[in-house]
């Protein structure tokens, strides 16, 4: 566990509180990163919008909610739609260390390996434990 | 140094006295903006997990590899980017609480201070 999620995992509100400014974060810099890729300036936002460029600088840095709704108009402004999932939080106890491993991930459209430290996802597994399972079959 | 965060992109790591500054500068933060702490986090967390934080209310670049991760409350996180045993990394020198919107100039030495401690331990 890092010092970052030993200071999350305090109390059940700060980890609330993190998720909520993951999300405020995670919102924000897709948006920069679009918004680079486009070469779309904040204060062409602001245009488009018909708000102030204050406005734009408040909603992305967080200083003021940025709505559903204005999310998905920027997004629409910069050419990009937004895509809205759930995922099902992890915990990172479950978290396998793989230092120095070689994972393959097991899709039928995609085969691919990566380099990777970390991995709590099912469908990740070591080589070595593939080894295993084939050994043992 | 000490590990602070590990994320898929890269590993953030305090130096020798981050710790302590960290602690000051979050001890004046006002109790109605507390939740600029978790903000402050969470931008790390961000960096840590892509590598970069794009927009310039979350990271600036102050010149001569010197970066500063911000939050609105004025938090501040300055460091340098550099690989360490084989990872990419960024290394925060120290922490601050800033009230005015330009970077102190001695915040600036004080990190680029820290970076050229740290090459010369490293050997760099």
């Amino acid at each position: 566990m890092t010092q970052l999620t030993e200071w999350v995992n305090t109390s059940p509100e700060r980890q609330r509180e993190f998720a909520e400014e993951r999300l405020i974060v995670d919102a924000a810099e897709e948006i920069w990163t679009a918004m680079e890729h486009e070469g779309i300036s904040k204060s062409d936002v602001a245009r488009i919008l018909g708000k102030s460029k204050a406005y734009v600088t408040q909603v992305l840095s967080g200083s003021r909610n940025m709505t559903l709704r204005t999310f998905a108009t920027i997004a629409h402004i910069l050419g990009y739609e937004v895509e809205v999932s759930l995922k099902r939080r992890t915990s990172e106890a479950e978290w396998k260390p793989l230092t120095d491993a070689v994972v393959v991930q097991l899709r039928p459209s995609i085969l691919s390996a990566h380099d990777v430290n970390v991995c709590n996802d099912g469908r990740w597994q070591t080589i070595d434990s593939m080894v295993g399972k084939a050994k043992a079959a | 140094m000490e590990e602070f965060h590990r994320g898929e992109k890269l590993t953030i790591w305090l130096t020798q006295g981050t710790r302590a500054s960290w602690d000051a500068a979050e001890a004046d933060v006002p109790g109605n903006r507390k939740s600029c702490l978790t903000q402050f986090r969470a931008r790390l967390a961000r960096l840590a997990a892509f590598g970069t934080l794009r927009s310039p209310d979350h990271m600036n670049n102050e010149g001569d590899g010197i970066y500063a991760v911000k939050a609105t409350c004025g938090l501040r996180a300055y460091g340098w980017f550099d690989q360490v045993n084989g990872r990419r990394s960024f290394i925060i020198s120290h922490c601050i609480l800033k009230r005015r919107q330009a970077a102190d100039p001695a915040d600036l030495e004080r990190a680029r201070n820290a970076r050229a401690q740290y090459k010369q331990r490293a050997n760099k």
